[in-house]
């Protein structure tokens, strides 16, 4: 080999030696980890579900800070899980009191999304009694469950779409707000056309949750405090027997299929039938579709105007 | 030289109340002004850093220093008061935090700062120990309230009752310690923080009881049918069991509660001058920066400072007189003495040079003790930020 192919090979071998350690020195040190996907903490199963129905999974993880099933008007988190959920990004809930333990606790006002943001409220009465100079006041609250009113839970994804949106930029999905908004309003259309019937004619219900949807569909109910798990007591059996004299027709909507020793009672005049309040699950453990319930809702109330439609007495 | 030395402390030590006199008043014309001047110095420094961490405060129209005095250092609280909802308009900007601050309420006789959750983020310093509040009755201290009273978390203070008396209003409530903020040097250090639902429920405006049912109530008055008027059968909590928590409520819309101020963060400057624009035209609230505050309120303070030290400086020269006119005294009764060296065949300069050597070594102490009079006198004027 000549000196001259010496040194063109050793030149080469050179070259190819000093690219190779510039290449490997410009990966030093493992590849930074991706950054923790921002949190939303949910404060109830009907938050959680709008959160979900607007944002993507893969961008922001969406948390439920209750058990699933718990009532959140009675379930209340220690210290310690409330000064926990401001390391959240954002918190959102239903409002309205349905999260009654959140009047209080110290949550970041600045993350704290309220699905019934601006929404017109039911208010109801309390006990009026008086202490202290103040005079005779009420406790009285609005009424939580607003999402019964289909149409205003589904301009409240709206907003809570935009308001995610612009403190967390790139989770939102329109498009899955746009078609979740659209089988709400399909639901509230035969929700409409299955209710028609029952305009004019009160029904009873065992649970003060369907305030908001007798309002949205001009119904007339009659409210009354009724467990489907136990026995009513005999001022409780009273109410109701009261409420059904003199009227043809006595129906009473269950939040959940009652048991016998809640309805037997009642009478034989009075039927049940089981109007999903759209809080919870169809099952233990299992979470709140409400998109899923609230259509077989549908079959309730047509079941319903059936039945008023075969005992109402011609006239 | 070391002979020199000898007979000049030998001759403080026969005369050791000239030397006292002599030094306190060398140390007291060195360090007084120093102290003034420093100290003076340190507490504008310390007080215009903490205006500085917030760049805008919100109150209701009124004195701009009360407002300041009571939101930064806790030193008493405005006259008027804002609502919680006259934050709404600027909850709905994204570019400024904005945290709401409720005063008023005390325990052990320090105050009791109500705050958003977002202050320890955004304006409190960083917890030492445990966490911040998250239920009603949950507080933190300062630290050195917390070294002060010897508490740390899982400790219960027991707050003060609110200054309206009211026989069925609130009394005291005990507070549970959940943390020990870190310590700053500042009026941080000694406060106690806590969220605003339990600063409104110790002021009163936020209270809790049993249900009142007719078999607690008083007999019904006529024209008030259907009002159940609460005896004291029906108990205020004043300890918050979870049940308890459930029952605190406030009469009315929860917006209408008051708040003493409302913190504001702009995230950038534009932010700032934005809502500060729109601030300064509204006529239900105004917006103070605590630098300009402060600056005017200091502008004040440093004007008088200087004529104090000015004061000082002329009681100094007057000392310096004095000590002339001491010097001279001592110098015509050491006569003898300079006598009986010179009849000893010493030198004409011992005696003038042992007077110099008593003059520095009374010197040398006077100015230890003025270096340890404005040591200690800043720390204690520091110490009057803390309020401990």
């Amino acid at each position: 080999m000549t000196a001259g192919r010496t040194a063109g090979l050793l030149g080469l071998l050179g070259t190819l030696g000093l690219l190779g350690s510039l290449w490997s020195c410009s990966g030093t040190g493992p590849p930074p980890e991706p950054a923790a996907p921002p949190r939303i903490a949910t404060l109830s199963e009907v938050a959680h579900w709008a959160v979900g129905a607007v944002v993507s999974v893969e961008a922001v993880t969406v948390e439920l800070v209750p058990p699933l099933g718990a009532d959140p008007g009675e379930w209340q988190p220690s210290g310690a899980e409330v000064a926990a959920l401001a390391e959240a990004d954002l918190i959102v809930a239903n409002g309205a009191g349905y999260e009654a333990w959140t009047a209080t606790a110290a949550l970041p006002a600045q993350r704290l999304l309220l699905l019934t943001e601006g929404q017109e409220l039911i208010e109801r009465a309390g006990a009026v009694h008086s202490h202290g100079r103040e005079g005779a006041h009420s406790h009285g609250t609005v009424d939580a469950h607003t999402w019964m009113d289909l149409e205003a839970l589904a301009l409240s994804l709206e907003r809570l779409e935009a308001d995610i949106a612009a403190r967390l930029p790139g989770v939102v999905v329109p498009a899955a707000r746009e078609a979740t908004q659209a089988r709400l309003r399909a639901v509230d259309a035969d929700w409409h056309r299955a209710l028609a019937p029952l305009r004019g004619t009160t029904i009873a219900t065992s649970h003060p949750a369907f305030a908001y949807l007798a309002r949205r569909h001009d119904l007339e109910l009659n409210e009354l405090d009724l467990d489907p798990e136990a026995a009513p007591s005999a001022a409780q059996v009273a109410a109701v027997r009261a409420w059904a004299e003199d009227r043809p027709v006595d129906i009473l909507w269950w939040e959940a299929r009652p048991a016998g020793v809640a309805y037997e009672p009642l009478g034989g005049g009075v039927h049940h039938i089981v109007v999903d309040p759209l809080e919870h699950g169809p099952g233990e453990g299992q979470p709140l579709d409400l998109l899923a319930q609230a259509e077989g809702n549908t079959a309730a109330f047509e079941e319903t105007a059936r039945v008023l439609g075969e005992l109402t007495p011609a006239p | 030289m070391i002979a020199l030395l000898r007979h000049a402390l030998a001759a403080l030590r026969a005369a050791p109340g000239r030397a006292l006199v002599v030094g306190l008043g060398l140390a007291l014309s060195l360090g007084l002004p120093a102290l003034v001047l420093l100290g003076v110095q340190d507490l504008a420094a310390a007080v215009r850093a903490r205006a500085a961490a917030v760049p805008l405060v919100v109150g209701a129209p009124g004195g701009e220093a009360d407002l300041v005095l009571g939101s930064l250092y806790y030193r008493g609280q405005p006259a008027r008061e804002l609502s919680l909802g006259s934050r709404v308009d600027l909850l709905d900007r994204p570019d400024v935090d904005v945290l709401p601050l409720v005063l008023g309420a005390a325990a052990q006789g320090r105050p009791v700062v109500g705050v958003d959750t977002g202050w320890f983020d955004l304006a409190g310093p960083a917890l030492a120990r445990g966490r911040r509040p998250g239920v009603l009755g949950e507080v933190v201290l300062g630290a050195a309230l917390a070294a002060e009273l010897g508490m740390g978390p899982g400790e219960e203070l027991v707050s003060d009752p609110p200054e309206r008396a009211d026989f069925v209003g609130p009394t005291s409530v005990v507070l549970e310690v959940v943390g020990v903020l870190a310590e700053t040097g500042g009026p941080d250090d000694g406060a106690v923080f806590t969220d605003l639902s339990t600063a409104w429920l110790l002021r009163g405006e936020l209270h809790g009881h049993a249900e009142v049912q007719a078999e607690d109530a008083l007999p019904e008055v006529d024209g008030e049918a259907g009002v159940t008027e609460a005896s004291a059968a029906v108990f205020l909590f004043e300890r918050l069991s979870p049940e308890a928590r459930r029952a605190v409520h406030g009469h009315g819309d929860g917006d209408s509660l008051p708040v003493s101020a409302l913190l504001l963060f702009p995230a950038d400057q534009r932010a700032h001058d934005q809502v500060l624009a729109e601030l300064l035209l509204d006529p239900e609230r105004q917006v103070v920066r605590p630098v300009a505050v402060v600056d005017r309120v200091l502008g004040v303070v440093l004007a008088v400072r200087e004529g104090v030290v000015g004061l000082m400086g002329l009681v100094g020269l007057g000392c310096l007189g004095l000590l002339g006119v001491v010097l001279r005294l001592d110098w015509r009764l050491r006569a003898e003495e300079r006598a009986l060296v010179a009849t000893l065949g010493g030198p004409r300069w011992w005696v003038p040079a042992q007077l110099v050597l008593e003059l520095l070594v009374v010197g040398a102490g006077a100015t230890a003790a003025a270096w340890g009079l404005v040591a200690l006198g800043r720390q204690v004027i520091l110490g009057l930020l803390v309020g401990v």
